[in-house]
């Protein structure tokens, strides 16, 4: 995939290029001001965002993401979309002052503005994404996987800014308050943010552009609308000063008040995933219908290959017993064995060359395994 | 995306601009002028301050500049100015004072608070500095989580802060 051929891919890097002047700038500052702080923030949001981010890629098990366009989903929600959002927030937030009472305008400015300007940024990333590489978005799991990361992309860089800032505002040197931060931010309150809301629109947006000519046009314009509003919805309620009071009560409370304000759209997210990995499921399954019982794919074969934990079981079990080596080649094999699927997504006629290029590149594969084996 | 941004930039400049013209130095009291941040409007029509003092916003984010004649120390203006703004708030907790510094080098004090005013969760900043006879406090109020946004622009100001001595 060759994403410089791309007009849109030309578009992206000019914006990523224009936002890092602005959060680039902002970084720098951070980083010159309160470097203990920030070395102490990119830290603790590493060790958070690196394994959170492998399980989102790990959601699509049978057809992971180009490393490429994750990457571009990730600068789009950090860069791109954070920084359009800061300057469409700020002048927003102008206006309400100017057209609001103050009172209003200090409840409910945030869950007014933020919503409307950072879904939208962060929503343009998937339009992007698709622009760039059409043929990616291909089922309503990768509109959940590519929306949820422009979502943390958005929501590391975010919380940085907050983390720094809390650094700041407790005098600068310690370090308190930023580990208090990212206790509230990341850790009671993480799975309520970006990723969950942007995570939603992914999945609208896959809805509508990969059910072409299996839904009619206003069906799926609609369950579009509906999943946009629901991430709207959930980053209103999430800012809206609703059960603030209740938060004010003790540790039990507030928890008990985010818990209220985010789990049910994170439970509609977690069921969207369900359903999204279901449909994965049966159409690997279909499309694998002709291999397996042979000897590209044999029946048993096919059983692990349906299951990530079989999968992971099979390829420990088989590097305990042949060695790294052979471990890692097991694992290619059941790549490859699954890659075939996606063949039979672009190409109709069962003996097409390349879908027989690929069985017999699996075939020589199995038989190095086999030697492998048979060495040890 | 570009449209979207000309619109709220657009919504927001149709507001208009009102006092306080940006990078000219305003008077407080006692001969001590601030210059307001690029983007600051007057917010005298929600915030009356006085005659020695001036209050400016943007962005949901308000904060007043006062002057004026003051015997005792920057810790007794500090407590003083503490005590008057708890009142204001039906919840208040505050972090302790840490040492800063404005205009020309004035030692001062500084303290983040955070509160809840009419079901509103609001943060806010206040920096004090008292200096032969004068005394010069800074406060800034905002909703919860927007203070961060616009700091850089409050040290500028406290930066710009003129105090005769």
């Amino acid at each position: 995939m060759n994403l410089t051929r791309q007009p849109a891919y030309w578009l992206f890097v000019l914006l990523v290029l224009a936002g890092v002047g602005l959060v680039g700038v902002q970084q720098l500052s951070y980083f010159l001001s309160y470097p203990g702080a920030w070395f102490l923030s990119i830290l603790l949001l590493a060790a958070v965002a690196i394994p959170v981010g492998v399980i989102i890629y790990r959601m699509d098990q049978f057809e992971p993401e180009p490393a490429s366009l994750i990457v571009i989903a990730l600068l789009w929600g950090g860069v791109v979309a954070l920084a359009f959002a800061a300057i469409a927030n700020s002048a927003f937030l102008d206006f309400l002052q100017h057209v609001l009472p103050e009172k209003q305008v200090n409840a409910w400015g945030a869950a007014l503005v933020a919503p409307i300007d950072e879904e939208f940024y962060k929503g343009c990333g998937l339009v992007m994404i698709f622009l760039i590489a059409r043929n990616e978005i291909d089922s309503l799991m990768d509109g959940m996987v590519y929306g949820a990361m422009i979502g943390l992309g958005f929501q590391v860089m975010e919380n940085i800014q907050y983390f720094v800032h809390a650094a700041a505002q407790s005098g600068g040197a310690g370090l308190g308050g930023v580990v208090g931060t990212f206790f509230v931010r990341v850790l009671i309150a993480g799975l309520y943010s970006h990723m969950l809301f942007t995570g939603l629109a992914g999945f609208g947006f896959a809805y509508f552009i990969t059910r072409k000519g299996a839904r009619p046009w206003a069906t799926r314009a609609g369950v579009f609308a509906l999943f946009i509003l629901a991430a709207w919805a959930a980053h209103f309620v999430w800012n809206s000063p609703w059960l603030d009071s209740l938060a004010q009560g003790g540790a039990g409370a507030f928890i008990l008040s985010l818990v209220v304000k985010g789990l049910p759209f994170l439970a509609l997210l977690a069921i969207m995933g369900a359903l999204a990995r279901r449909r994965e499921s049966q159409a690997f399954e279909r499309l694998m219908a002709e291999e397996v019982g042979g000897d590209v794919v044999t029946a048993e074969e096919f059983q692990v290959l349906r299951s990530a934990r079989r999968r992971r079981r099979m390829v420990r079990s088989f590097k305990r017993r042949r060695g790294p080596a052979a471990g890692r080649l097991l694992k290619r094999v059941m790549r490859e064995q699954m890659n075939l699927a996606l063949f039979h997504t672009k190409v109709e006629q069962p003996g097409h060359p390349a879908v027989e290029a690929q069985r017999e590149k699996i075939r020589q594969m199995k038989t190095q395994l086999a030697h492998m084996a048979a060495a040890r | 995306m570009m449209a979207w941004l000309f619109i709220v930039l657009g919504l927001s400049g149709s507001t208009g601009t009102s006092g306080a013209a940006a990078q000219t130095p305003q008077k407080l009291g006692q001969g001590v002028t601030v210059t307001p941040a690029e983007g600051w409007t007057s917010a005298q029509n929600v915030w009356n301050v006085g005659p020695n003092a001036l209050s400016l916003r943007m962005s949901g984010v308000l904060v007043a500049f006062g002057a004026d004649a003051y015997g005792g120390n920057t810790r007794q203006l500090l407590d003083e100015q503490l005590s008057s703004t708890k009142n204001q708030f039906g919840s208040f907790r505050s972090l302790p004072a840490a040492s800063t510094t404005v205009g020309g080098g004035l030692a001062g004090l500084k303290i983040l608070f955070y509160g809840t005013s009419d079901s509103s969760d609001l943060e806010g900043e206040l920096v004090v500095a008292a200096t032969d006879a004068t005394g010069v406090v800074m406060m800034a109020v905002a909703p919860a989580g927007q203070l961060s946004r616009v700091q850089g622009d409050l040290d500028a100001m406290l930066a710009s802060l003129s105090v005769p001595r």
